[in-house]
């Protein structure tokens, strides 16, 4: 009874580790912002998923929808020593075109279990019709000062940003026109305040040059903003969210509505060969920068050329003196801006050299400039007349080949940049082109650092440090052989020595306490010359007290040596007063004074 | 002392490439030298801006030839900021010198190309050699005063002179590596400005407005600074890059600077 009680809580106990097990299993959710929207909108898809999971959660490819990942967030909370993990993945969803979108089920292991969330409706309908924003607190608009031009004919095309409410970032796209166009931004953009249907908003304008260059009808695609901005819903957030005042943001696509623009072709008719390429209404001016000059001098003509219309698409005017002058262009100057009142304004100016040849009264004329009247349809000159200059000096040219230049022909300048003798200043600006460029395989190169230099060049450090180390360990090998080649001559200066002093004692047993003695103090110098290196069998005890002294030899050690050192003497020279006693003494000495010394000096 | 031979010869060889030229792949620049030569500047400067868009704007060559293309173009803002870029990547090139120095004498705003209060970079080595030279010299120099190190190790005689030729060839390397750092990391991006008019704003936010492009802070050399919008600036640099090909007005001749 006992025991089945026992198996049955045992068995309970495994059915809720079980259950327990089951409880703390991973799960996975995605929910939408909203269901509904226009094109304009962005859906913002949450996939929240709680647990161990394996890998990343793939989102489907759905056609028409364009999906971003927007960001992932983590929160990781401990309840009851229960660590339990949330990791939520936000997408940003938009639509292409109006449609009802179904967001397929996303699969995921978690917790070794395969996750589903469920299927997701989404409703996009079209995109607000144009001038109804009463309920928009931001929205975009463009219009183009015209939609039927001419070929050449400058349109302004403005795009207006209207907003109610705080912007934090935009990304603009309004620049996306036909090949045919060619765009140049105006610098800058407008600011002001306008009110709508009772509403006030911000007005940001900004104003573009559009130029066709091709005739045709063209549709021109819708100007995009995407934009986000306080939308002034307080986030149902804590304490913290109300304090700090934080309001939500929304992110959305804003679009103006498709236009298009018909670009007529210039009328051949009344075309001559040398239209300027002018469309618009221009007038002309030209300024001469003296009246009077000498044979040989330079005057400057100033064209310029300014009106309604872009001339960015002008021609080279072209000025024929034949061989009366020589004329020098510098390059045209010109620019384009835009009035509110007038719409593009275009000037255009020309600078020319001329240098007269011939004294006398230089007529220079009047230049005739074809343009297009866009406002007249029709085709109209342009004349500036250009003045006359007197000719002071009667010295011909010195050049026949200048003095006889074509008629009709005119020169371009030759020469450097820096200013030549007798040449004005506005001759100088007039230099030879720039340099030609360089062929085409010496653009094959590189000039800026790459991975395999980085890799040479650390190889070559690696060898050098390898190097040093290498040089490092064979100094040490070598002091180490150095201290072990020192240790193992005295280690043998000492055996000799120990060798000789055994024959000495010999010679006290014969009773010769000469050579004894003198065998002794031989085994002193040889022992320390052995030791120390130093050289020559004939050094005195002075020579040896120096030796020594300069390799460290302490001074007791030295005044112990001297004083065997005298006692040999005595011995050796006065061997009549001295007794095998004092020769065995003095041996004991010489002995103790080698121990002494090699205990003293190791290395 | 074989395998030590072997070891040595290996890393050698390893050191080939900071020697030799680093080379491109292969791409249509002779098409785009073609088409410079029968006046499709624009089909020429496209191809060049293509092979820097795809990683190939580490040559000086290209972007001189760029530069060419922009002036032939009209743009001369595009061209001037090309070749400074040219010049950054080979600095003693005569022939890219020679056409910045032709380009500055056509524009108005008289601006010098140096850094203001960055007098001490007259001595850098950067103002002469591109990276790859400097990076070579750093190494190269390092290298030797460490081998001559090594050497003192292996065979201590004459130590006086050899660890003052490692000084020596250390304080080279320092020379070459500092250089370097500096054209890296402290040179800023040099480029030009392409429109007529700029509006440069003192901040990149507007009072009641929203700025809706993205702008860059620029420097001059007169030391003025500011914000101006990207499409408004041509920057071929290390870190930086804005060029907008806004369909530019066909012989529109040279805007102002």
């Amino acid at each position: 009874m006992a025991r089945n009680g026992k198996n049955f809580v045992s068995f309970l106990a495994v059915l809720m580790l079980m259950v327990a097990v089951e409880l703390r299993a991973g799960s996975m959710t995605g929910e939408l912002d909203k269901v509904d929207g226009t094109i304009d909108d962005q859906f913002v898809y949450t996939l929240t998923v709680q647990g161990n999971a394996d890998g990343e959660p793939q989102f489907p490819a759905i056609p028409g929808l364009d999906v971003q990942r927007a960001g992932t967030s983590q929160n990781v909370s401990i309840v009851n020593n229960h660590m339990s993990r949330e990791v939520q993945y936000q997408y940003i969803i938009v639509a292409a075109k109006e449609a009802k979108y179904v967001i397929p089920a996303i699969s995921l292991k978690i917790d070794g279990k395969s996750e589903q969330t469920l299927p997701l409706e989404i409703n996009v309908k079209a995109a607000s019709p144009s001038g109804d924003h009463s309920d928009s607190p931001i929205f975009l608009e463009r219009s183009f000062s015209k939609t039927k031009v001419y070929i050449g004919e400058s349109i302004i095309a403005s795009v207006r940003l209207f907003r109610r409410v705080r912007v934090m970032s935009a990304e603009p796209d309004f620049w996306n026109y036909p090949d045919a166009f060619q765009v140049k931004k105006l610098d800058g953009q407008k600011n002001y305040r306008k009110n709508l249907n009772g509403q006030e908003y911000e007005v940001t304008e900004i104003n573009s040059i559009l130029l066709p260059t091709k005739q045709g009808h063209y549709e021109i695609t819708p100007a995009l903003l995407e934009a986000r901005f306080a939308s002034g819903q307080r986030r149902a957030g804590g304490l913290l969210d109300d304090l700090l005042g934080q309001s939500q943001t929304s992110s959305k696509r804003i679009r103006t509505e498709s236009s298009s623009i018909e670009v007529l072709p210039l009328p051949l008719n009344g075309r001559r060969a040398d239209f300027s390429g002018l469309v618009g209404e221009f007038q002309g001016r030209a300024e001469l920068s003296a009246r009077e000059i000498k044979l040989g001098e330079t005057l400057t003509l100033t064209l310029m050329i300014e009106g309604k219309g872009s001339t960015a698409g002008m021609a080279e005017p072209m000025l024929d003196l034949g061989s009366r002058a020589k004329i020098y262009r510098d390059k045209a100057q010109s620019s384009d801006s835009y009035d509110a009142g007038q719409g593009v304004l275009g000037r255009r100016s020309y600078k020319l050299a001329i240098v007269p040849s011939q004294g006398g009264t230089l007529e220079l004329g009047t230049l005739t400039l074809q343009y297009f009247n866009s406002t007249l349809g029709q085709y109209q000159d342009l004349n500036i007349p250009l003045g006359t200059v007197s000719v002071q000096g009667g010295a011909p040219a010195t050049d026949k080949a200048q003095a006889d230049g074509k008629p009709g022909q005119t020169l371009q300048a030759q020469g450097t940049a820096s200013e030549k003798q007798g040449t004005s200043n506005e001759v100088k600006a007039l230099a030879s082109d720039l340099l030609e460029p360089h062929a085409a395989d010496r653009l094959q190169s590189s000039d800026s650092l790459h991975f395999s230099d980085i890799i040479a060049s650390t190889s070559l450090m690696t060898l050098s440090f390898m190097s040093l180390g290498f040089g490092a360990w064979r100094a040490r090998i070598r002091r180490q052989g150095r201290r072990h080649d020192v240790l193992k001559k005295s280690a043998k200066a000492l055996k000799s020595a120990q060798r000789q002093l055994k024959a000495a004692q010999e010679f006290l047993n014969q009773r010769d306490l000469q050579s004894a003695s003198g065998l002794a103090q031989k085994v002193i110098r040889q022992y320390l010359g052995d030791r120390f290196d130093i050289k020559g069998s004939s050094l005195t005890l002075r020579d040896l007290e120096q030796h020594l002294h300069q390799r460290g030899l302490d001074e007791g050690t030295l005044r112990h040596m001297r004083g065997v050192w005298q006692n040999l003497d005595q011995l050796l020279f006065a061997t009549e007063s001295s007794s095998l006693k004092d020769g065995q003494v003095i041996i004991e000495q010489v002995n103790t004074l080698l121990q002494e010394v090699e205990q003293k000096c190791v290395y | 002392m074989r395998i030590l031979t072997q070891v040595v010869c290996i890393l050698l060889f390893l050191l080939l490439p900071l020697f030799g030229e680093a080379r491109a792949d292969d791409f249509k620049f002779d098409k785009a030298e073609q088409a410079f030569r029968v006046g499709d500047f624009s089909e020429a400067s496209r191809i060049y801006l293509d092979a820097i868009q795809k990683g190939h704007n580490t040559s000086s060559e290209l972007f001189y030839n760029l530069g060419a293309a922009f002036y032939k173009k009209g743009e001369l803002g595009a061209a001037v900021a090309a070749f400074l870029r040219a010049r950054e990547l080979a600095p003693s090139d005569p022939d890219i010198q020679y056409n910045i120095t032709f380009l500055l004498g056509k524009i108005q705003d008289k601006l010098t190309l140096e850094i203001p209060g960055a007098h001490w970079k007259i001595w850098s080595a950067a103002r002469w050699f591109g990276d790859r030279a400097l990076l070579a010299w750093a190494t190269l120099f390092f290298s030797l005063g460490l081998l001559v190190l090594a050497w003192y190790f292996y065979n201590d005689r004459r130590p006086f002179a050899k660890i003052s030729a490692s000084i020596l060839f250390g304080i080279m390397g320092l020379y070459g590596a500092l250089s370097l750092v500096d054209r890296l990391y402290l040179t800023p991006d040099w480029g030009a400005v392409a429109s007529a008019e700029l509006n440069v704003l003192a901040s990149p936010s507007l009072k009641n407005g929203v700025v809706i492009f993205q702008v860059y802070k620029i420097q001059l050399s007169d030391a003025k600074m500011g914000w101006v919008p990207s499409h408004q600036l041509v920057i071929f640099g290390k870190r930086h890059y804005s060029y907008q090909n806004p369909k530019v007005f066909e012989d529109s001749g040279e805007a102002p600077l």
